[in-house]
């Protein structure tokens, strides 16, 4: 049943932004058309376009994220969702999971027409190339780590980023069902936006308090990866060229996300009235 | 044993949106198998309440609930068609739409009955739900509910702003396609177009259960349903 609610909640995804990200591929596809018709200003209209597409795709999927799970879990659509045949743990795992599918999708959107903007606005005279050099060299010249080092620190990164936004969807999916529990619903879906900020200063603020208590971190160096909780073994990995990333808000907001989405399911199966 | 003799068990049921005004005040009953069950009732009195609680979508009420042998839950809902007084269906929905998505999650649905509805309704399985009429999505609603061989069905008010033509004709259909042997509520204010219809009848008043027989005992009391109606709903009847 899990595998049916995914398919069907990524259909309707699909459904609610499929426009946005056919206006993308349309206007990724303009500009690689104007490379070759070599005019500036198609060159600048579609760059223009792409780049302000790319963010309407951003804020278009969180705005879907949130109005989806409101109207089909607790709207007038779940009269229909909420009579299923399957646990109320599915239901709202199946909104997690296709809800960060669609805005890693846009972080990927975005992140792919940032790229695609850079490399066509430098590739004509290798402005890239240089600009790489540039940052590269000015990294060496402070004696930072190298190449490899940096590599795998940007997709240590990306990953961590990914991980947030998927963090971040359970955040709201227990917003907007705290903001349907009487007598809080009263709140409309202004609540949605407070008890999101609440719950985001919140874990946000205990991590931070975690990591002056316990700081774990990856160390990335040349020779590999390894975590440790020695603040003298990142300082020595730091001064041979390496890299640290602080991984205790990590550890903490995955268990924390694993209680909220414990609550939420919860809250769903006692506090909830559709209207 | 009890599970075969009821659809319906509810123990000390209480049920308030708004503190200290109970919807429901410790409602307990019992509703045989098998049997056409009309819940009559003045507005307010609950009769939505119950069935949403029946069917699973309102959570915060407190007493005990058995549906065929089970605590609401999926189990129940796998065997529970509910037709709310609400569209539900999401926009972008087509009919074929509806009845793929019905026929994915529940294994009582039969797809074939699905399509004959749709063109006994004279429906285009290609048209969007939003772009239909409201009657038009109500067809499309009671055709997914009564191609399900459920074993308890909870009607809301289907017959509810019909037209008296229109209203025979979706009381044909439900009486004709609902699964043998299975219990069927159907919530109503139309006591005299349903009598004939119903062979258990449960009125809701003032949060309780006022009374709550089969229509044969109605009859042998010398009554018509309408008459035991005004008598126990008394003044709001006629506010109603």
């Amino acid at each position: 049943m899990i595998g049916k609610l995914i398919k069907h909640d990524l259909i309707a995804g699909a459904r609610r932004m499929g426009n946005i990200y056919l206006a993308a591929v349309i206007a990724c596809a303009a500009l690689l058309f104007s490379s070759l018709v070599k005019s500036g200003f198609l060159r600048f209209l579609s760059s223009a376009a792409v780049f302000v597409i790319a963010c309407i795709a951003v804020v278009v999927t969180f705005a879907s994220v949130v109005f989806g799970a409101n109207k089909t879990l607790f709207g007038r659509e779940g009269y229909l969702t909420q009579t299923l045949p399957v646990r109320t743990s599915s239901l709202i795992f199946s909104k997690w999971i296709t809800s960060s599918f669609w805005v890693l999708i846009s972080y990927g959107l975005a992140a792919a027409v940032g790229i695609l903007l850079f490399v066509y606005w430098t590739s004509e005279n290798q402005d890239g190339a240089q600009m790489y050099e540039i940052i590269y060299s000015f990294a060496q010249s402070f004696g930072l780590g190298g190449e490899s080092v940096y590599q795998k620190y940007l997709i240590v990164s990306a990953v961590i980023g990914l991980f947030n936004a998927c963090i971040l969807v359970m955040f709201i999916i227990f917003s907007i069902t705290l903001s349907n529990v009487r007598p809080l619903n009263k709140l409309g879906s202004f609540g949605i936006i407070i008890f999101l900020a609440l719950t985001v200063f919140a874990v946000q603020g205990l991590s931070y308090g975690l990591e002056a208590l316990c700081d774990i971190s990856l160390v990335i160096e040349e020779s590999g990866m390894s975590m440790t909780v020695d603040p003298a073994a990142v300082e020595t990995a730091i001064q041979a060229g390496g890299l640290a990333i602080g991984f205790t808000s990590v550890y903490f907001k995955a268990v924390v996300t694993v209680f909220i989405y414990i609550f939420t399911v919860i809250l769903t199966e006692t506090k909830i009235n559709l209207k | 044993m009890e599970q075969q003799e009821y659809a319906v068990k509810v123990r000390n049921l209480n049920k308030s949106y708004i503190r200290h005004k109970p919807v429901l005040t410790d409602v307990s009953f019992d509703i045989p198998r098998g049997k056409i069950v009309g819940l009559l009732g003045p507005n307010g009195c609950g009769k939505t309440t119950l069935l949403k609680i029946l069917s699973g979508v309102i959570h915060d009420y407190s007493g005990k609930i058995i549906i065929n042998g089970n605590p609401p839950g999926p189990v129940t809902k796998a065997t529970t068609a509910f037709l709310p007084d609400t569209t539900y269906l999401a926009d972008y929905f087509r009919t074929i739409d509806a009845i793929d998505y019905f026929n994915d999650f529940f294994y009582d649905f039969d797809r074939v009955k699905a399509m004959e509805f749709v063109e006994r309704f004279k429906l285009d399985p290609k048209q969007k739900i939003k772009t239909m009429s409201k009657g038009m999505q109500e067809k499309v609603q009671l055709l997914l509910v009564m191609s399900r061989a459920a074993k308890l069905y909870l009607l809301d008010e289907p017959l509810g702003g019909v037209d008296p033509a229109a209203r025979e004709n979706i009381l044909n259909i439900i009486m004709d396609n609902y699964a043998e042997k299975s219990t069927l509520i159907l919530s109503t204010h139309m006591v005299n177009d349903l009598e004939a219809s119903f062979n258990h009848v449960m009125i809701l008043g003032h949060g309780r259960v006022l009374v709550n027989t089969s229509v044969d005992n109605v009859r042998k009391s010398g009554k018509t349903l309408e008459e035991v109606f005004k008598e126990v709903i008394g003044n709001d009847w006629e506010i109603d």
